[in-house]
């Protein structure tokens, strides 16, 4: 089925613009056709657009994160017909609805070592949950919630080595201890980041010592439960 | 006829006592009874959950298994404990290691876990049991004149109730991008700064869209947003001074109940102009 799509599409250039705009654009595709058809179709009206088209290709859809490959039909379902289009994280944005992913690349360093070179392909899966966190915005070092969804996966694949990767995430200023729920802020909601990082928490606690001073006042909090 | 018991013993109690008050009083001229669920243990919330999973379990199961003894169901008066206790009914039917160690614990207290006791907002009360034909009709103070930013978190459950119940009271509701954002209650332990960073900047939308007082039926937002309100003026650099109330509040002052105290009112940090 044919639908009009009203569209607010996220306009930048971080080499000649100093503010974003917002395009309007009316535009008719196939319900059944995905997000990356719709950008695809933008980019032919517009010319000169820029977007994610990788393997992990996400955006947001009315402040909430999600793939390309999303298919229209269940976005519109969801959001309505009229849809504002933005970079997973405008403050990073480059051109357009493309990003500087640097810092989200940079945090598998913190888990290389207890790792193979292949799992960095699962890691690269979880961007979307690294930029819909708001604390990414406000501490630069942040490891971030992609980070935590992967150290959760390779702990279950690597469970030996489960006590320096929980060790590698539970710094007080910069650990798995600044999550905040974004299950609504990803499409479709998803709390499978909650139940990664509750593990996590309780698997940190029951670490038998700890040089973390901060863990230490936690284990002595959920001692008192 | 249904039984209810209320469930008082929530999240941040101390902060949060108006919540519990103004919905024994709601319930009281609603003629609906709902003693207190004795011997409760309080609710750890979500955050809780985070850090001990076993004994936020355990302590929502026993809640459970009290009300089950007494054959009631439990109205909760926030959001907080009403989630733990969905929740744990949801892990506890999944999971059946986790219950096997929950109903070993449960037989230590005497109790017998309880799955089936029905755990129900005071906004399930107001919609389904009192109803909106007779609610509508007992409103003596229409909120008209008035808007309000509602804060829902990350919640995503019975909003349309609560939305409905407010526009009832003809309570104008006023749209903000922070909405759904975090109130950073869940990262006040590690970093009280980016904590307040949060909570300061949905106030700010709150109040740049004109709002009059929030509406919240979290106590843990309910702390980050009036307690802590001075010290987010600080932290963002600007005057905020907005009231918080929970739905049931609103809901008492529109059927004319006016005695502050006995609802708690008294205590909130930020006074009302309301009243």
């Amino acid at each position: 089925m044919v639908s009009k799509l009203v569209l607010g599409v996220f306009r930048f250039n971080s080499k000649t613009d100093y503010l974003p705009y917002y395009k309007k654009l009316v535009i008719k595709i196939d319900m059944e056709k995905t997000v990356a058809d719709l950008l695809a179709v933008i980019k032919d009206d517009e010319k000169v657009f820029e977007y994610p088209t990788d393997k992990n290709a996400a955006i947001k859809i009315n402040g909430k994160a999600l793939f390309t490959s999303e298919k229209l039909s269940n976005i519109v379902e969801y959001f309505g017909k009229e849809l504002q289009l933005d970079p997973l994280n405008s403050k990073r944005a480059t051109n357009d609805l493309c990003m500087n992913h640097d810092d989200f690349k940079n945090r598998f360093d913190v888990l290389d070592a207890f790792v193979d070179s292949s799992d960095k392909k699962l890691f690269s899966s979880y961007i979307r949950e690294h930029y819909s966190s708001p604390i990414v915005n406000l501490e630069e070092e942040y490891l971030g919630d992609g980070l935590f969804c992967f150290a959760y996966d390779m702990i279950q694949k690597y469970p030996e080595r489960k006590s320096q990767i929980l060790n590698a995430i539970s710094k007080q200023d910069i650990g798995v201890w600044l999550h905040v729920n974004i299950s609504n802020k990803l499409f479709p909601e998803n709390y499978d980041l909650e139940r990664k990082v509750d593990f996590l928490k309780n698997e940190i606690i029951k670490q038998a010592d700890s040089a973390n001073n901060f863990v230490e006042k936690q284990k002595k909090l959920s001692s008192n439960f | 006829m249904a039984q209810y018991r209320l469930f008082d013993n929530i999240i941040e109690k101390d902060v949060a006592s108006s919540f519990v008050n103004s919905v024994k009083e709601l319930l009281n001229m609603l003629e609906i009874e709902a003693p207190v669920l004795s011997n409760s243990k309080q609710d750890i919330g979500t955050e809780g959950k985070s850090l001990n999973e076993e004994a936020f379990l355990y302590s929502n199961a026993f809640n459970l298994a009290l009300a089950k003894k007494e054959n009631a169901d439990i109205i909760c008066v926030e959001d907080s404990s009403y989630t733990s206790l969905n929740i744990t009914k949801l892990i506890l039917l999944e999971n059946d290691d986790t219950k096997a160690l929950v109903v070993n614990k449960l037989q230590k207290d005497g109790l017998e876990l309880a799955l089936d006791v029905s755990v129900l907002h005071v906004n399930d009360i107001l919609k389904d049991v009192v109803g909106f034909d007779k609610l509508k009709k007992m409103i003596k103070r229409p909120f008209s004149k008035f808007s309000a930013a509602i804060f829902n978190g990350n919640k995503t459950h019975n909003l349309a109730k609560n939305d409905a119940i407010l526009s009832l009271l003809e309570l104008n509701l006023v749209n903000f991008e922070t909405q759904n954002d975090s109130d950073g209650y869940e990262i006040l332990g590690a970093s009280a700064t980016l904590a307040k960073k949060l909570a300061g900047k949905v106030m700010l939308d709150m109040f740049d869209n004109a709002a009059d007082f929030v509406v919240t039926n979290d106590a843990r937002s309910f702390y980050m947003f009036d307690k802590l309100q001075k010290s987010l003026e600080t932290t963002v650099g600007r005057d905020i001074e907005l009231s918080v109330f929970s739905t049931a509040q609103i809901v008492l002052l529109a059927l004319g109940y006016d005695d502050v105290s006995k609802m708690g009112l008294d205590i909130h940090k930020v006074v009302t102009k309301l009243i």
